[in-house]
């Protein structure tokens, strides 16, 4: 009989030796679902997005029902980091929108041209502090660092207590995402072509905020992986020489720090980035993980990368919605077989969308067991 | 629903007409007195809007001229878009089983992508999906330059170009955004509009009503 600390430890094992780009025993299998949990388990969507009491356990009873996991991605959910990465407003449930509406980001220009001149001077963290009460963005931050991060350990104990590891209970990105929210995606693009040199000095001057702030993070929450998440900053948008300029090269800061403090970066890229997976041999072998939400061909990334990080996805959200069981365990098989048995971690692309069907999941998660 | 259930001809399959062209291009602009005109000519229409832009719909006054409106929302997720696109659609051919369907696809997307999209689409299989690109010729240089790959995706895939603005545009703007279509996709039906001034914009939409036309 195994008991659960041995189950835990042979699926942390399992998923480390993957990274390693090591021979696991098997592909191990490691999804994330948020509001997909809330609705599978009959949680009110406000109560899931806004109390971390409600989100962690509401997650942990879903995924304990859907089969034999060999992690989860994130411990717990809150509709706030979203306001924190994006620097947008978001319509939460509850508060903006009926109960069990999925929340929704706002594109608003809450950031002007001038902040840029702004953070450039005085620094990101500086800045921050007068934007947050100017965008109204004084709950959302409250309910983020002092309502939802001080409470991740005790989430990431109650997966481990099931014998689930969490891959990357945190995330973090890029100044490109949050300038690209706070100004809205419409305007941020016309700054990049009117004012190219005071966004890239808004840049660098954050990246000092960004790395202090994830090295506090990491440290302080004692996590072993964390997502670097990568939204609109995606290749399939963005010009070859902005994405090196704008994109590339902040990834590559990032990534260190992150290595640097002992842990894993995970790339949860969502859109498509296939014309730029080459860049991503730059960055330390067998430390990373590329996430990509099935728009990236996942088979390029394993061509490209495969010696080099493991690659993990890619099972599409529409497949876990729209598809049968059958499909499903027939895509992921073939990923399992194809992709494995190195440096492949099996999961969905992006998230499990809210309304997909359990059994669906339930399939992806068989499909590692044969 | 009908409520005879004997010998029921099978329904017309239903037309779709996308619009797609980035953030603030003049879509939901160009869709309005497209609804209307397909409307007065006795074509049931839906409207699929993705995001709600500048331009606000105010969707009892599209009721009343009998045009039945779906919002959709997917929250920060993109990848979401596609579930709600197809359920959306499936759930309008129940319903309604509209003549026409229009989708203004979400400035980010490409005809591409949602022809991929509504590859997972299970009704009656659909008549005609007919993609429309609005290019916004003030902004052009910028976006060709910044935004390369998504523009021009959205040139590329297009059945009929509209350049519209025209009453903003400068001259120099409109020769580009020509220059654009033309060395992207020549064979493109091009027309020049705007919704302004309505210049040029009764042949262009008569044109996309005849593209649809069952
Ligand atoms: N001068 C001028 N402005 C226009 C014209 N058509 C649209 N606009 C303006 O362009 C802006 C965007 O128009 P929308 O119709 O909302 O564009 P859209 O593509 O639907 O925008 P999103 O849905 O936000 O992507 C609005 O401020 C419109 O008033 C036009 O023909 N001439
Ligand atoms: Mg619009």
């Amino acid at each position: 009989m195994t008991t659960t600390q041995e189950l835990l430890q042979q699926r942390k094992d399992r998923i480390a030796a993957a990274i390693a780009l090591e021979k696991p025993d098997r592909v191990p299998v490691v999804p994330l679902g948020d509001a997909f949990a809330a609705n599978m388990m009959g949680v009110k969507i406000s109560d899931f997005c806004t109390k971390p009491e409600v989100a962690y356990p509401t997650m942990i009873d879903a995924f304990t029902q859907l089969g034999d996991l060999d992690g989860i991605q994130h411990a717990s959910y809150n509709v706030s980091a979203l306001s924190t990465i994006w620097l947008s407003k978001v319509k939460w449930p509850g508060r903006d929108l009926p109960d069990n509406e999925l929340w929704q980001v706002e594109e608003l220009e809450l950031m002007t041209t001038d902040d840029y001149d702004v953070i450039a001077e005085k620094g990101f963290g500086e800045w921050l502090g007068g934007f947050i009460p100017r965008a109204d963005l004084g709950e959302e931050f409250q309910l983020f660092r002092e309502g939802w991060v001080p409470t991740l350990p005790a989430a990431m104990k109650a997966w481990e207590a099931v014998g689930i590891p969490v891959l990357s209970p945190v995330i973090f990105t890029i100044p490109y995402e949050y300038f690209c929210g706070g100004r809205s995606m419409r305007a941020f693009v016309l700054d990049l072509y009117r004012m190219p040199d005071k966004v890239e000095a808004a840049m660098q001057a954050t990246m000092p905020f960004i790395k202090e702030t994830a090295r506090q993070v990491i440290r302080g929450l004692g996590v072993s992986g964390c997502w670097l998440g990568g939204w609109r900053s995606a290749s399939e948008f963005l010009s070859p020489k902005l994405w090196e300029r704008f994109v590339l090269p902040y990834y590559k800061e990032l990534a260190a720090v992150v290595i640097e403090e002992g842990i894993t970066p995970v790339f949860h890229f969502d859109s498509n980035w296939t014309r730029d997976l080459s860049y991503f041999l730059d960055f330390p072998k067998a430390k990373c993980v590329i996430s990509t939400d099935s728009m990236t061909d996942i088979y390029k990334a394993k061509e490209v990368l495969g010696g080099h990080m493991c690659v993990m996805g890619d099972v599409s959200p529409s497949m876990l919605t729209l598809g049968t069981p059958e499909k499903v365990k027939e895509y992921s098989r073939r990923l399992v077989n194809d992709l494995g048995p190195t440096g492949f971690i099996l999961a969905q692309g992006c998230c499990i969308p809210p309304d997909a069907k359990p059994d669906n999941v339930r399939a992806m998660i068989e499909a590692v067991h044969g | 629903m009908t409520s005879s259930n004997t010998a029921e001809p099978p329904p017309t399959p239903m037309r779709l007409l996308v619009f797609a062209g980035f953030l603030g291009s003049g879509k939901t602009s160009l869709i309005l007195p497209l609804a209307t005109l397909l409307a007065a000519g006795g074509i049931r229409t839906c409207f699929i809007v993705n995001e709600v832009g500048d331009v606000g719909i105010d969707q009892q006054v599209m009721r009343d001229g009998g045009l039945e409106v779906y919002e959709i929302t997917a929250g920060c997720i993109c990848c979401q878009l596609t579930v709600d696109l197809v359920t959306t659609l499936g759930e309008i051919e129940t319903r309604i089983h509209p003549d026409v369907v229009i989708i203004e696809a979400s400035g980010v997307a490409t005809p591409t992508g949602i022809h991929s999209a509504l590859d997972h689409y299970q009704g009656t299989p659909l008549a005609a999906i007919h993609t429309v690109t609005v290019v916004d010729p003030t902004r052009i240089e910028a976006l060709l330059a910044v935004m390369t790959p998504l523009i021009e995706g959205q040139i590329i895939g297009a059945d009929e170009i509209l350049i519209t603005k025209m009453d903003e545009a400068t001259d120099d703007e409109v020769a580009l955004a020509l220059d654009a279509v033309a060395r992207l996709h020549p064979q493109a039906p091009v027309h020049t509009v705007s919704v302004h001034d309505r210049a040029g914009l009764a042949p262009a939409l008569s044109a996309l009503a005849e593209a649809v036309r069952p």
